[in-house]
């Protein structure tokens, strides 16, 4: 096991190279001069832009930039931005709050995803079971920026039962909304992955073993069949985590949140090769240990399941 | 031995209606049964699939699916009646009054909690006191010692079992109640012997008392009055596990079911059953998917157990020869009827129902204790089927098949380096022509694999396989691709054998175009005989697999292997997952064909009764060799190795005195 | 059997289905207009431009009955890559927002001839030279009679096409007051009053650049820099500059300048503001290699090079609070100018880290920023400058702004009363902000001009076709209906280059007739063109 995991982790380092050297060679291939966007609709003097380009080693060719950039890299220096912040600076200051909003919504569809999934696998076909798909199935249907303006509009400016953004303040309170909308497709999907499973695993010839045993019907769901119907959803989760780190662009537009998403989309717009190959590439790894975390944990829950 | 039955029935079922409700409205499965167990009795329901005999077990305890419902009649459990009790009722009945054995091991244990928990959920699920065992009836009557202990139906734990054993070589060795010491390697003796009796969570005080006396303690009862401690969960679990035949018990708690066996597993689940002392023990077909020779040890134990506990049993099996051998009592159920119902040996001797009479007529393992009957007789059973009437005499054939010295040697990925794994080891047989060779095995022992390279599926590593004269592996691709033609392959599942996309014409013609054989005109008039030869009608050919059975879906299989006119049939396993009228169809069938087409059969299977049915030749095969090769005839009278007598003892009925059909009064000397 | 023959035919009806797809996709150009000609409006799709970049085109396209299509960039980077290198192939969008309130703001640096921002690369000997003698004169009123003319001779070759005047739109919420929008389109945070005495709540975008007045040239970063910094002249709600730091600001002929300063005024570090420190920030803000995007703003004061470093040697410091200007040509207006913040003074300490400096700078304005509290991409709070006392005293206890991403958010935010000053309203609330926020809502005229410009050399717009074809197109823009259907009353068409927020606007320039919508004439003039060479 443990030679596994070492085995994982080195396999990173490639990946690592590999995703920066990717991302780096796409943004520089992007179209647009990003020097002379900083000129807005004036336009910028050309002395004055070849200036600037140098300063930020946008005159060299790509494979020097690129080898500056990873000699940056050892000292920990990532670069600036180019309004003259610390790229590190930067990270430190986006990440911690998308994980959090991140870790929220995962809470959120994992608690209730799996609760309202087992319920209504264990009564399939009835009422509750009904509600559930249809309103799983329009959650899903419906896009996450109609959800998010919606709820926004209803609990935060209507109803003012929270604050409609979170700006800078980041709280419990705040993240709350965009956290919910934020994982609600994920809750869909968990709820019919549960119910599935569950629906399934209600039929296995141990379920029947083990009532014919004498057990409670609540200890053989509880005990039984939930642990079997958790090992898909698990894997589910993991994976969820790192789609949410990145991809949480709109969300945290409707919400002014100051997370990864909407700092990259801005990176990526003016064209900024610092920041969007670090955030890239921590978010690469971010997923590669989420997947990481995800297989040992399926290796815990499934005795079956045992790495060489 | 019967019971009396004075006493009141433990069981009794009159009438008893089970419907499910299907989309096509309500179905019964269950018409007007009826049944009775006594305590303390030994009860067999026999049927095909389809027959209604685990829905009518499954009802007692309420385990019926979703669908299914009991719609009349009654079934009383020690005269209360079950059908209309309240939930509340029927989970306290389940396990601690009624237990139950389930059919497939694999899938009967929850894989991802060990074995123990499995089993400590049904000791507290029933609110078992696994402090005391109940006293065994015939141990009791042993028990030899004057020395009285107090609570002697305590049960020991592992504490208490490890700091006896330290008392008794103490005393052993330093001397005692007036006894000289004795030696370290007697001391070493006894301690063992005492340590083999003494099971922890099995062994009562008073037993403890009486395997120390006997390692040579003089007085026990004081040292083991001294341990207060007694047996807990884990400890009861241990014993529980090794009552049903699980060796190292304690170790083995702690294990996943995918670490245990297929018999170890079914034994664990024979642990499960028992762990509340039920009443009565509802055993489903408990050894049908495990091999031959591990069935007869399970159902031994099993019996024992039983025996000592004083439960009555209701056995759910559809080998006929099983049920008479393990239940004093037989109930033979068709299609959600019961149609007959008595002491099992005089429905063998004198089956009355004329399903019955089919049943009894066909079970392999019956079949082929009358053969051996008949021969001790020195008459020719009619069911035997084999050409050479078991003999092996060939007269003059020649050998169309000739194996030579052939390996296999698979690579499997270990932790890290790789190890080989040899299934085949220089194996040499030779198939004569128009005859029956049957290479039977367990589970593991390489059958198959030697099927499949008889069949040019698989290379061998070593070794060479001559066809008619002719060494396979000299042959071009072109000249094996004709070779193909020669040898057909009949398959065990007859569900996953055909395509479900193809209609069975194109099954049965795909060969014929594949090998560019006659026009198409010509290739539709070869299906339709071939049809025949099968006994099926024509209009089959315009059908689905979905819409067949699978006897017929095996014999579309047959006709397929047919269609190149081959003169060597491997059939692997073919009527395994048959039932047993249906086999019995199929081997008349394949019996027929044989004679009529001179065809060569190489018939794998671990079925031996079968064997004595239509093979000519057996070689048994263990660990992928060989182990013996003769007649079926000298295999069956005078069996050369221990494994092979194993295996012919482990034949259900083997035990039973059948006496063939139209030899009554003829004594079987 | 049946399935595979089914199979069969749904791929050979996919396929044909889609070469008939491709087939038709070719039809719609080619045969419809008589040459294959299609006049194309560039813009970039991330700006929100498209809606009204169609409705133009297809009222051009209506009247003239030529092919005419918006041309999307992907981004703003793109579209001002291809403009800076002069790879246009047809029209493109231009808009300019006034440095500082004058109307020479809107015409030299936009139609002079090599001028900065001159895209089309227009040139025109007549219109420079009015430029010049506006310039040259001696008063703001005399100067503007010579802007007015040089517009005229603007409409009558048409460079760019003018398009319309924006309002500025906002809001505030319900526990603020006094809030006014300057002639920049910005709030007036320093007037705002707000009932509990906590900061007053306002949204903003996260400057670009470090907080250096040489280098910051966006909306962002310059709200804040007006703020905590303060300059020789301020401007006022109306536009009209008063004199600050600045004591007085003299010249006998227009080009050479002596500026007197007040004493005894402190930056928030303790440091006096002196003629030195104008001096040496607008030198540093000149150098080349400092590299300050507003440098363009010291090219007109003696010494500026875009070569090579260069000290400018227009400047001279006479003493404490006193130094001299001398500018290569005369400028009438310069003073006026002096309000932008490229001309605001620095610290000497900030010389030292420059990069340092901006992300923590020292000024001397109304607010300072509240030590640590710009949080990147979050929000930055300036609180009230105790040492300053001027005409823009802060009248609350400070302003927090927000960074946000969308104004949709900010908007609901204002909606909650979580925010209190938004200062644009989201193009998806301008039918209902008004009847939401009432009497808090705001609409006025700002100094905001949008154009499309026909580059000078592009086929069939040079010289006398030229001119007739750019008059055709600007007759064939209903301009009216435009800014009634998609802007909703937020914008205004123009009639004429500048804004009607700078004093000495007219909307009765000869030759505005042109930015009239009259499709009869444009018409007949497009006849014209084609006269001399078919389209």
């Amino acid at each position: 096991m443990v030679r596994y995991i070492g085995r994982r982790l080195l396999q990173m380092i490639p990946v690592f190279f590999g995703a920066t050297l990717l991302i780096y060679a796409m943004v520089f291939a992007l179209p647009g001069d990003p020097i002379q966007a900083l000129g807005g609709d004036r336009g910028l003097a050309p002395a004055v832009a070849d200036q600037i380009r140098e300063q930020y080693n946008l005159d060299k060719p790509f494979f020097v930039q690129y080898l500056l950039y990873l000699k940056g890299i050892v000292t920990l220096d990532f670069g600036n931005s180019f309004s003259g912040q610390p790229v590190m600076d930067i990270v430190k200051r986006a990440f911690p709050i998308t994980f959090r909003l991140a870790m929220m919504a995962i809470v959120f569809e994992a608690v209730f995803g799996i609760l309202f999934g087992l319920i209504a696998g264990l009564r399939k076909g009835k009422i509750f079971d009904a509600t559930v798909l249809v309103v799983s199935l329009l959650v899903i249907a419906v896009p996450t920026f109609v959800i998010g303006f919606v709820v926004q509009f209803f609990f935060g400016v209507r109803l003012q039962w929270f604050p409609p953004t979170v700006g800078g303040n980041v709280s419990f309170e705040s993240l709350l909304m965009p956290a919910v909308v934020l994982g609600a497709v994920s809750f869909a999907y968990v709820l019919r992955l549960t119910r599935t499973s569950v629906a399934e695993n209600l039929s296995a010839d141990y379920v029947r073993t083990a009532t014919a045993k004498g057990l409670s019907r609540g200890r053989v769901v509880n005990v039984h069949v939930l642990r079997n119907s958790l090992i898909p959803v698990v894997t589910f989760l993991g994976a969820d985590l790192g789609a949410l780190m990145g991809g949480a662009i709109v969300t945290e537009g409707i919400f002014n949140v100051a997370g990864v998403g909407g700092t990259l989309y801005q990176a990526i717009i003016r064209g900024e090769p610092t920041t969007v190959v670090t955030f890239v590439t921590i978010l690469v790894v971010v997923y590669i240990v989420g997947n990481l975390l995800v297989d040992l944990l399926y290796a815990v829950l499934d005795p079956r399941i045992r790495y060489a | 031995m019967t019971q009396s039955h004075a006493q009141e029935p433990l069981l009794e079922i009159r009438d008893l209606d089970v419907s499910f409700t299907t989309a096509n409205g309500e179905v019964p499965a269950v018409r007007g049964a009826n049944l009775t167990i006594y305590p303390g009795q030994s009860v067999a329901i026999v049927g095909e699939s389809g027959s209604g005999k685990s829905t009518t077990a499954h009802a007692i305890i309420s385990l019926l699916p979703g669908t299914g419902r009991v719609t009349g009649g009654s079934i009383r459990f020690e005269g209360t009646e079950i059908t209309t009790a309240s939930k509340q009722e029927i989970v306290d009945l389940r396990g601690r009054s009624i237990g139950l054995v389930p059919q497939d091991p694999m899938s009967n244990l929850n894989p991802v909690w060990s074995i123990g928990f499995q089993v400590k959920e049904a000791l507290r699920a029933n609110n078992v006191d696994v402090t005391r065992g109940a006293r065994k009836g015939l141990e009791s009557a042993l028990v030899t010692s004057e020395t009285a202990v107090a609570d002697g139906d305590r049960l020991i734990g592992r504490k208490s079992k490890s700091a006896l054993l330290d008392v008794l070589r103490r005393s052993l060795l330093e001397g005692h109640d007036g006894k000289p010491p004795v030696s370290q390697k007697t001391a070493d003796a006894a301690v063992r012997a005492a340590d083999a009796r003494i099971v922890v969570g099995s062994t009562t005080r008073l037993e403890a008392v009486n395997a120390l006396e006997d390692a040579g303690m003089a007085t026990a009862g004081p040292a083991v009055d001294a341990q207060r401690v007694s047996a807990d969960l884990d400890d009861r679990v241990a014993g529980l596990l090794a009552e049903a035949g699980l060796p190292d018990a304690l170790r083995r708690a702690k294990q996943y079911p995918h670490e245990f066996s297929g018999g170890m597993r079914q034994r664990a689940l024979i642990a499960i059953g028992l762990a509340a002392r039920p009443k009565l023990l509802i055993a489903d077909e408990p050894t049908s998917a495990l091999d031959v020779t591990v069935q007869r040890t399970i159902l031994d134990h099993l019996e024992g157990l039983t025996r000592e506990l004083g439960t009555a049993v209701l056995f759910i099996t559809h080998d006929l020869g099983l049920a008479a051998e393990r239940a004093e009592h037989l109930v033979v159920m068709y299609r959600g009827k019961v149609v007959e119902s008595g002491p099992s040996r005089q429905i063998l001797a004198d089956p009355r129902h004329p399903y019955t009479q089919r049943l009894v007529a066909a079970a392999p393992s019956l079949a082929s204790r009358r053969i051996q009957s008949a021969k001790q007789a020195g008459v020719q059973a009619k069911e035997l089927k084999a050409t050479t009437g078991g003999t092996g005499a060939a007269g003059g054939r020649d050998d169309v098949v000739v194996v030579k010295n052939l390996t296999k040697v698979f690579q499997i990925r270990g932790s890290g380096k790789q190890k080989d794994f040899k299934a085949v080891d220089d194996v040499s047989f030779s198939l004569e022509r128009g005859t029956t060779m049957a290479l039977v095995g367990e589970s593991g022992s390489g059958k198959s694999t030697v099927a499949n390279i008889m069949l040019n599926l698989l290379e061998p590593t070593e070794g060479s396989i001559h066809f008619d004269g002719v060494d396979l592996s000299t042959l071009g691709s072109s000249e094996l691709f004709d070779f193909r033609r020669r040898v057909q392959p009949i398959f065990q599942n007859p569900y996953g054998s055909l395509d479900p996309m193809y209609s069975i014409f194109r099954t049965i013609e795909e060969p014929l175009r594949i090998h560019k054989v006659g026009s198409k005109k010509e290739r539709e008039q070869r299906v339709r005989e071939l049809l025949d030869m099968v006994a099926l009608p024509q209009s089959t050919m315009r059908r689905f697999p979905n819409e067949l059975s699978g006897g017929q879906r095996q014999r579309i299989a047959i006709a397929r292997a047919l269609a190149l006119r081959p003169e060597v049939i491997v059939c692997d396993e073919a009527v395994s997952a048959l039932d047993v009228l249906v086999q019995a169809q199929i081997l008349e069938l394949l019996n027929d064909l044989q004679t009529e087409l001179g065809l060569s059969y190489l018939f794998i299977t671990h079925d031996l009764a079968v064997v004595r049915q239509i093979a000519d030749r057996v070689c048994v095969m263990k660990s992928g060799r060989i182990i013996e090769a003769a007649t079926t005839d000298e295999v069956f009278d005078t069996p050369r190795e221990e494994y092979t007598r194993e295996l012919l003892g482990a034949i259900p009925g083997a035990n039973l005195d059948v006496v063939p059909a139209g030899l009554e009064g003829i004594d079987p000397a | 059997m049946k399935i595979r023959k089914l199979s069969r035919i749904t791929a050979i009806a996919a396929v044909g289905s889609l070469a008939l797809a491709a087939c038709s996709g070719g039809d719609s150009d080619g045969e419809s207009s008589a040459s294959d000609n299609v006049f194309t409006i560039a813009y970039n799709s991330d700006g929100g431009h498209q809606a009204w970049v169609d409705a133009t085109a297809n009222s051009i396209k209506n009247v003239l009955g030529i092919e005419v299509e918006g041309q999307p960039y992907a981004t703003f980077a793109e579209l001002r890559t291809d403009v800076g290198d002069r790879a246009m192939t047809g029209a493109f969008r231009t808009g300019w927002q006034a440095d500082y309130p004058t109307l020479y703001n809107f015409l030299g640096p936009l139609y002079g001839t090599g001028a900065g921002s001159n895209d089309g690369d227009y040139s025109s000997d007549e219109f420079d030279s009015i430029i010049k003698q506006g310039l040259s004169a001696p008063s703001i009123d005399e100067a503007n009679v010579f802007f007015d003319q040089a517009q005229e001779v603007l409409l009558a070759d048409l460079p760019s096409i003018p398009l319309w005047y924006s309002n500025v739109t906002g809001g505030y919420s319900e526990n603020v007051d006094n809030v006014e929008f300057g002639w920049n389109s910005v709030p007036l945070y320093y007037q705002v009053t707000k009932a509990d005495g906590t900061a007053v709540l306002a949204n903003g975008s996260e400057p670009e650049n470090p907080l250096v007045p040489t280098n910051t040239n966006e909306v962002g970063g310059g709200r804040i820099i007006d703020m905590i910094f303060t300059g020789l002249v301020s401007y006022d709600a109306a536009g009209e500059a008063r004199n600050e730091l600045a004591e007085s600001i003299t010249s006998e002929d227009q080009q050479n300048w002596t500026i007197k300063i007040k004493p005894g005024t402190t930056f928030t570090n303790g440091e006096p503001v002196t003629a030195q420190s104008f001096v040496d920030a607008w030198n540093y803000g000149a150098l080349l290699s400092n590299a300050q995007k507003s440098s363009y703003f010291f090219e007109e004061i003696a010494g500026f090079s875009y070569e090579e470093d260069s000290e400018l040697t227009g400047l001279a410091v006479v003493d404490e609070t006193t130094f001299t200007v001398a500018l290569n040509q005369p400028n009438a207006a310069f003073p006026l100018q002096l309000g932008y913040s490229a001309y605001f003074p620095l610290p000497e300490s900030a010389y030292a880290d420059m990069d340092a400096f901006g992300t923590a700078p020292v000024g001397n304005g109304p607010y300072q920023v509240v030590e640590g509290s710009w949080q990147n991409n979050v929000s930055i709070e300036l609180e009230p400058n105790e040492q300053y006392s001027g005409p823009r005293e802060a009248q609350n206890s400070g302003v927090k702004f927000t960074f946000y991403e969308s104004q949709d958010a900010a908007y609901n935010d204002l909606l909650a009363n979580n925010l209190d000053i938004l200062d644009a309203i989201p193009d998806s609330a301008f039918g209902t902000y008004e009847g939401e926020l009432g009497e808090r809502a705001v609409n006025q005229p700002a100094a905001i001009f949008q154009s499309f410009t026909i580059p000078q050399e592009l086929e069939h717009f040079e010289g006398e076709e030229g001119v007739l074809r750019r008059q055709a197109i600007s007759l064939a823009i209903d301009r009216q209906s435009i800014t009634d259907t998609i802007f909703l009353g937020t914008r205004t068409p123009a009639s004429d280059f500048t804004s009607p927020v700078i004093a000495g606007w007219s909307d009765s320039l000869a030759g505005s007739d042109v930015l009239q919508y009259d499709p009869e004439r444009a018409k007949d003039l497009w006849e014209q063109a084609n006269e001399i060479n078919p389209w």
